[in-house]
């Protein structure tokens, strides 16, 4: 399973629609993802990955491909 | 089945109860139908869902399920004035939002709140209110402000009916990270995702069962690699191994007896080896004289858990019992069906933190007569050997020595009289578990509550019966009969009846309506009732009951002493 599939199904748990890893899925799409289950994202996505993520990043996800961005950074070993 | 009878069982209470679980494994926790509902509203000013979200797993170990209904945010609780079809009613509050009052003034709100709510008959339920973590390291909330709320909170509550603290304070403790900054920017919600687990386990494992179930009275524990690591039978009294584990799993069990359960060996064993580990070991932090009840031989287990409960006087459901042996604890389980089991951790630390989180072994309030249950039930050996030894049972009784004290509507037993309509199971005629609300109105005019001590010459066993009627135009209802376990045997329940309805008839009672009531566990109850009315009438004339039990109380040689 690749991250984005991981974080696809983690969305689609939290707020109860499908969602499609094929494509884009952003907060304006889900008239539910408001601010309890935006952080109930941030902390499934925090214990799926493994990281801890700083304020202004919570605050700036917006869509799934962010998070996939987020994933990713973490997979990379430090400059 | 029930939960708790297979190993897939034990280890699913060593993953929720040991350490901190993680909430992803805490959702893959399977759901399954459950023994029992418990309805929970929460008033609140701060979200709960994240937490509610983590309590059904925990509510698992006990056979239950969970189902929340939450408000709208309100700082002022307002909900909490409406009626509401709850089992357990949660204010949960984020105190800070009352930081720019005094911390009593803001304890004092909430306690007024549950009064008002209490007056205005919005609900009987109990009522739970959190207080507050220091250390949030927020200026406007110093922790010299949440301290003083905090114990505002436990004068407060501790002077209200079946009003009890979340105590946050205390989980803070165990917690590197208790506030998270970035969860309250986001939602405000203050708390970090591991605080969140430990809340939800403290309500699922801890506070919901001991509201809502009846609670386990004796810990039953095995010896070999349980209490220490080792053979006794092979390595000796010397030999075995007693590690820090081992002492803080001693420890635990001792602070369970100081909180009034009553401690039990039961090991494959010979009796002089344990005797010899007791008093030779020095490493040992608990003492032989800690358990009330030895089965140290080479009986089947089940055999012997059970015959600790019948020598307590307890039913069998009443027992935990702690063991290393899967297949020890699989034939209990079949054997012994009602006995609670644990899995014991050979290095006794796990087993350590399963018994102070085990659902049933959580006390809301301290028990007022833990300090002499063990003594008590010590002498109720004694009272066995004395019992055999007579040549009949009025010589055993006259042997005893007793002196049974009736207090007729003493206030200053209401606590304990509330805590035995809650706790005792078996001689439990009403099964009405009276909230303190209820008591305060029985123990006022009007109405006619005795509560009944009793002491012989082998221990003072404190307050041990409450009898309660109302009282109305010439009729008595008798609403709550309950008598403690330990009490039983000893024809006290006859005496306390037999003087109650002499008192009604003083009162002017002609007829007596008896609210008895079928439970799972209050046979001995409806038998006493049984005897004295056989053809199950429930509404009798006073005079033909006196009658019918006079008999008993008349031969009884206790000394009775009325306080009124």
């Amino acid at each position: 399973m690749t991250s984005r599939e991981r974080i696809a199904a983690l969305l689609s748990e939290i707020l109860k629609v499908p969602v499609d890893p094929a494509r884009e899925y952003a907060r304006e799409q889900a008239e539910n993802w408001d601010s309890l289950n935006h952080l109930r994202i941030v902390l499934a996505f925090e214990e799926e990955f493994g990281v801890s993520l700083p304020p202004e990043e919570v605050v700036a996800v917006r869509c799934l491909s962010d998070l996939e961005r987020l994933a990713q950074r973490t997979a990379q070993p430090p400059p | 089945m029930a939960f708790g009878k297979a190993p897939s069982d034990w280890r699913l209470q060593q993953m929720l109860l040991v350490g901190l679980p993680r909430s992803s494994f805490l959702r893959t926790v399977p759901k399954a139908p459950a023994a029992r509902k418990v309805r929970l509203r929460c008033e609140r000013s701060m979200p709960f869902e994240l937490v509610s979200e983590l309590v059904s797993p925990f509510m698992r170990l006990w056979d239950a399920e969970l189902q929340v209904s939450v408000s709208d945010y309100d700082p002022s609780l307002a909900g909490a004035l409406r009626r509401g079809e709850e089992d357990v009613l949660l204010l949960w509050i984020d105190w800070r939002l009352h930081r720019a009052m005094a911390p009593e003034e803001a304890a004092r709100w909430v306690i007024d709140l549950v009064s008002a709510s209490r007056s205005a008959a919005a609900s009987a339920a109990p009522v739970l209110i959190n207080d507050w973590p220091q250390g949030a390291g927020i200026a406007e909330v110093p922790d010299s402000w949440v301290a003083a709320l905090d114990g505002a909170l436990e004068e407060g509550t501790a002077g209200l009916s079946d009003c009890h603290l979340v105590r946050l304070e205390p989980l803070r403790k165990q917690c590197a990270a208790f506030f998270d900054p970035r969860n309250d920017e986001v939602a405000h919600y203050p708390f970090s995702q591991a605080a969140t687990i430990h809340i939800a386990r403290l309500l699922g494992a801890q506070i919901l069962p001991a509201l809502a179930t009846p609670r386990l009275k004796v810990v039953a524990v095995d010896l070999d690699h349980t209490l220490y690591e080792g053979v006794l039978g092979e390595d000796g009294p010397g030999g075995v191994r007693v590690g820090p584990g081992h002492q803080a799993l001693q420890r635990r069990l001792v602070e369970l007896k100081e909180a009034g359960f009553v401690l039990a060996l039961c090991s494959r064993n010979e009796l002089a080896d344990v005797e010899k580990l007791f008093s030779q070991r020095e490493d040992m932090e608990i003492a032989l004289a800690d358990f009330a009840a030895l089965r140290v031989d080479w009986n089947s287990k089940a055999d012997n858990l059970r015959s600790i409960a019948a020598q307590l006087n307890l039913h069998p459901s009443a027992v935990l019992f702690v063991d290393d042996n899967p297949a020890e604890l699989a034939r209990v389980a079949e054997a012994a069906p009602e006995v609670d089991l644990v899995l014991a951790d050979p290095a006794g630390a796990a087993t350590a933190e399963i018994l102070s989180r085990h659902p049933g072994l959580f006390r809301l309030r301290t028990d007022s007569a833990a300090a002499v249950h063990t003594q008590d039930l010590q002498a109720n050996q004694e009272r066995e050997r004395l019992r055999t030894a007579a040549t009949d049972p009025a010589e055993y009784l006259a042997r005893l020595g007793m002196v049974v004290d009736l207090f007729e509507n003493h206030a200053g037993h209401a606590s304990r009289i509330h805590e035995l309509s809650h706790k005792t199971n078996q001689f439990n005629l009403c099964l009405a578990r009276l909230t303190e609300q209820e008591v305060a109105r029985l123990l006022g005019p009007g109405n006619l509550t005795l509560s009944v001590a009793l002491r012989d010459s082998l221990a003072d066993s404190g307050i041990v019966a409450v009898l309660a009627f109302e009282v109305a135009r010439g009729r008595a209802r008798l609403v709550e009969f309950v008598m403690s376990c330990r009490a039983l045997g000893r024809d006290v329940e006859a005496v306390a009846f037999g003087w109650a309805l002499g008192r009604l008839s003083e009162l002017g009672c002609e007829r007596l309506e008896i609210q008895a009531k079928e439970g799972p566990r209050n046979q001995p109850a409806l038998e006493f009732l049984h005897r004295l009315l056989p053809n199950g009438d429930r509404d009798v004339p006073v005079a033909g009951l006196r009658e019918a039990v006079g008999g008993t109380v008349r031969r009884h040689p206790a000394e009775i002493r009325v306080h009124r």
